[in-house]
């Protein structure tokens, strides 16, 4: 099956047929008619197994799943992926959230999967489960296995306990780039000030995914940030770093003005010019106007429509005055498209 | 720079055109979009360690993630040259297979009669020889077989499709998947030290008799009985002359001097090993239909020199190497090809190729197929003359996505284990014609996990009809190309398409000169999803263009991981061209999401 092949009745090892010819052939497949079929609906399934838990005490004694049954057998559904099961998933996951603390430990044996779809659902449990798996998890991060480490990483991002962080940190600089862009997207999403001296020094690590993923990072946290280092990591050779510092920069708001009109003024012909625009652009500030105005006469019409594309951010009636001069004088066509889309932006907001 | 490669190589074959200066604006006009992007050439590059590679990641993909537009110039290089051997992707080779001996006393060890003459006795000689000098290998060792059949199983149960799979449960499918994960965990475990590629490159070697004078003289016939025939310790060889024949059972060599035969070959453990050479008439070719492939760590060859000729086989034939090669030469005539799955020049660990020279051709097969590569294996389909029709599909539904359509995983499409192993390369090479492509879910140049789709048309008035993931669309990590040299062409299909990249993948729909119309709902027409790059350019004619989705086509680039995608259209030849749907207009210049560009000049 794509996917989803095979069935559970051969041993998947050494098996001891005719070397490389028929006779294991039609007779030995795998049957996967074999497989139980159930007529009962999946989601009745699920209502059943957690009605038995918490409604029949006597059932409970005697034949009562496990804790650990029960999360693997709402897991399946929770990370099915096929169009006609679909309706199951979000139930699933919101069963075994509320199973809330009895679902860890069978859920902390799944951070080693390697299959996106389950990779998903285990980010989405533990989120819903909150902070009291963050000391499970936190213990994770020390684990050998790549996935694992990885995975406890980003549960721990997503339920953003300041908790966590010191646990993160300690793998800041771990040899496995992936996990050092997770430790930054993690202390991006936490959010807290504790971990902006590790995502400032992240925006130099030699691996543009984790500069990357530091940039974005530096954006969420805000305070205790300086625009300096962002500002430099509009020139990296990489254009992911490039437009997350500029996102990042945007959300700094008016403490990043000064110091990126001073570089717009300083190098005003640069990759990075067009972002440092931009970013002018987002946050919006009166005070960019008049540094913005003369790049709409830029020899380079790369300039000219990043700056177009500024103006249409800032909510001013000399904004719209500006891209209307403009526009009568301009003759390239992406910086025509871009005053035009400015100059609706304005007037619908205006 | 790639591209001006791509220049010369398209200059050198169709000089006559205008491509040459179609070509330096797509360079140019190219430069410009990213510059709008606030990007440079060097951006357009991915990476081959997002995840940590494993060892069946084949260099020519690692080479293309961080060139993607070199996918250009091997698309254009497939027009023009010879198809590449399984050892140009495996990265190293082995000794070369060519006859040694004399003939008469190679064939004299299994026949001591009279009446074959001495073209005959060599081009038995040849095969003889060839399964000897592959057997001579140490994995035919006997200490070997326990792994050999746990692997061809294994890779069995992970091509093979059930029609029953829509009808089961939840629980099921999830028991059916872990099951596949073990035995993928386990194939890793098995192939691991043992070059398992060995199969493939000792086939292709042995099937690579294209330039072979002997075997490929038919004006000479100098076999004067009716029918010979005697067995060896491979099968049963097989002699007939101009007459028609019916040709039965398990049977190792067919020399066939005309007349319209009939096969019907079976394959029931005699050996793995297969060779036809049919010199003429219209012939019906019944192949096996084993459920394991009967070929696995063999090989097999079809030459048919003439004639229209009925291909009917299940899976694992038609030019498919599991474990092995498998070459099915056509040289003329209107041929039927059907097949199931893994068929039509297809490869896992080994090399598939169906080559067919002239005529106008259909090919029909379910899935896997016409151009297809697994793991560490190459799988190719050539057309070279007449107007064809591929489908494929129809069979094995969609069960992940869709309640109404069906997976094809065809026509220049490769495919990898996530996320265990990388994938292979899939070629789709059609050099002429007014052709019709039809797949539904995964197709006409396009890939999936680490590998590398292409589907490349050197002419004519070209259809693509398909549904998902198709006409030069890559997703996960990995790279699809469809590339079409001319014509009035027709593109249809509904959505991450048409130069697609999803998932840090790149996807390309290069269109060099022609008329033509491209239709698609949404995801598509240069358009790159989650920090992937899609890049659709037409070059030359009056093109329409039509979209349902106002925002996410013509030029869309859209976040994920907190950073962009790059999606980039380019037309860069001809006014007058017509825009539906979208954000995209006639002689203009737009960008509609912040990691998207258009231009049209």
């Amino acid at each position: 099956m794509l996917h989803h092949n095979g069935a559970r009745r051969h041993t998947p090892f050494i098996v001891d047929g005719a070397h490389g010819c028929t006779s294991f052939a039609a007779t030995d497949k795998p049957s996967r008619r074999g497989v139980l079929h159930t007529p009962l609906s999946t989601l009745s399934l699920i209502i059943i197994i957690i009605a038995t838990n918490i409604f029949s005490p006597i059932l409970y004694a005697q034949n009562q799943p496990t804790n650990a049954q029960i999360v693997d057998s709402l897991f399946i559904r929770a990370s099915s992926g096929e169009v006609q099961y679909r309706d199951l998933v979000q139930p699933a996951k919101d069963a075994i959230i509320e199973m809330g603390e009895t679902a860890i430990p069978q859920m902390l044996a799944k951070l080693n999967t390697r299959d996106a779809r389950e990779t998903h659902t285990v980010v989405d449990i533990f989120k819903g489960i909150g902070e009291i798996a963050v000391d499970s998890l936190a213990k994770r991060i020390n684990s050998r296995d790549d996935f694992t480490r990885r995975l406890a990483i980003r549960c721990l991002g997503e339920i953003k306990s300041q908790k966590a962080i010191a646990s993160i940190i300690k793998v800041a600089s771990h040899d496995d780039f992936r996990t050092r862009a997770g430790v930054m997207s993690a202390l991006g999403k936490i959010g807290s000030s504790d971990g902006a001296f590790t995502v400032v020094s992240g925006l130099d690590d030699s691996d543009e995914l984790v500069a990357t993923a530091a940039a974005v990072a530096c954006g969420r946290i805000r305070e205790g940030i300086s625009p300096k280092p962002l500002i430099r990591a509009l020139s990296h050779r990489y254009y992911g770093v490039r437009y997350s510092a500029a996102g990042s920069l945007a959300k700094l708001g008016e403490i990043a003005v000064e110091p990126l009109i001073i570089q717009l003024q300083t190098e005003p012909c640069r990759l990075s010019t067009g972002y440092i625009i931009k970013t002018l652009g987002k946050i919006g500030s009166k005070k960019v106007i008049s540094a913005l105005k003369p790049m709409l006469s830029s020899d380079d019409w790369a300039i000219r429509a990043s700056t177009a594309e500024a103006f249409g951010n800032i909510q001013n009636k000399k904004s719209k005055k500006i891209l209307n001069k403009a526009l009568k004088s301009e003759t390239h066509p992406l910086v025509i498209n871009q005053i035009k889309l400015s100059l609706d932006k304005l007037q619908a907001n205006l | 720079m790639p591209i001006l490669l791509v220049l010369a190589l398209i200059t050198a074959a169709y000089p006559q055109d205008s491509t040459q200066s179609n070509l330096q604006r797509f360079d140019q006009k190219l430069s410009l979009a990213l510059k709008g992007l606030k990007m440079t050439q060097a951006d357009l590059s991915l990476r081959d360690d997002y995840l940590e590679k494993d060892e069946y990641r084949l260099p020519i993909v690692d080479s293309l993630m961080h060139h993607p537009l070199d996918m250009m110039t091997i698309s254009q290089d497939l027009l023009t040259n010879q198809p590449p051997k399984y050892s140009d992707f495996i990265g190293y080779s082995l000794k070369n297979f060519y006859l040694t001996g004399g003939p008469r006393e190679i064939v004299r060890k299994y026949y001591r009669g009279g009446g074959i003459d001495g073209i005959t006795m060599y081009r038995i000689a040849y095969f003889l020889s060839g399964v000897e000098y592959m057997t001579s290998h140490e994995l035919y060792n006997k200490s070997y077989a326990p792994l050999l059949d746990s692997l061809i199983l294994g890779f069995t149960l992970l091509l093979e499709e059930d029609v029953e799979d829509e009808f089961r449960s939840v629980d099921e499918i999830d028991s059916i998947a872990d099951y596949e994960e073990e035995w993928t965990k386990a194939l890793s475990k098995m192939t691991f030290g043992v070059s398992p590629e060995v199969f493939g490159m000792m086939g292709q070697s042995l099937l690579d008799i294209f330039k072979d004078a002997v075997i490929n003289d038919d004006k000479t016939n100098e076999f004067k009985r009716k029918y010979v025939e005697f067995n060896t310790r491979y099968g049963k060889v097989c002699i007939g002359d101009e007459s028609s024949q019916n040709y039965t059972g398990d049977i190792f060599i067919v020399i066939d001097y005309g007349g319209d035969d009939t096969y019907d070959i079976q394959k029931s453990g005699t050996g793995n090993f297969t060779f036809i050479l049919d010199y003429g008439g219209n012939d019906t070719y019944h192949l096996p239909k084993n459920r394991i492939c009967p070929y696995a760590a063999g090989a097999n060859l079809l030459v048919d020199f003439a004639g229209d000729d009925y291909y009917e086989a299940g899976s694992w034939s038609l030019g498919a190497g599991l474990f092995g090669a498998g070459t099915l030469w056509d040289k003329q005539g209107n041929d039927r090809y059907f097949g199931d799955t893994f068929t039509m020049g297809a490869g896992c660990f080994g090399y598939g190729l169906l080559r067919d020279d002239a005529g106008d051709d259909f090919y029909h097969a379910a899935l896997f197929a016409q151009g297809f590569g697994f793991v560490r294996g190459v799988g190719i389909l050539i057309d070279s003359l007449g107007s064809d029709h591929y489908f494929a599909g129809g069979k094995y539904k969609d069960i992940l996505r869709y309640e109404d359509h069906y997976i094809s995983l065809s026509q220049g499409f490769a495919y990898g284990l996530r996320p265990y192993m990388s994938g292979g390369i899939g070629y789709l090479i059609d050099k002429s014609g007014s052709d019709t492509y039809e797949s539904d879910i995964f197709g006409q140049g396009a890939s999936y996990w680490w590998s590398l789709g292409i589907l490349t048309d050197g002419g004519g008035n070209d259809k693509y009809l398909s549904f998902q993931y198709a006409q030069g669309s890559a997703t996960h990590m990995t790279l699809g190309c469809l590339y079409d040299v001319g014509g009035n062409d027709c593109y249809l299909s509904k959505g991450v398409s048409q130069g697609c990249g999803h998932d840090r993948a790149t996807g390309i729909l290069f269109d060099v000169s022609g008329n033509d119309n491209y239709m698609s709902h949404d995801l598509s027409q240069g358009a790159g999803s989650a920090n992937g790059i899609g890049i659709i350019a037409d070059l030359g004619g009056i093109d329409s263009y039509l979209v349902k989705d106002l925002i996410k086509s013509q030029g869309y680039g859209n976040p994920r991981r907190d950073y962009g995608s790059i999606g980039i259209f380019l037309d860069t030849g001809g006014a007058q061209d017509t825009y539906g749907g979208g954000v995209g207009a006639d002689s203009t210049w737009w960008s509609g999401s912040k990691w998207g560009i258009g231009i049209d000049e």
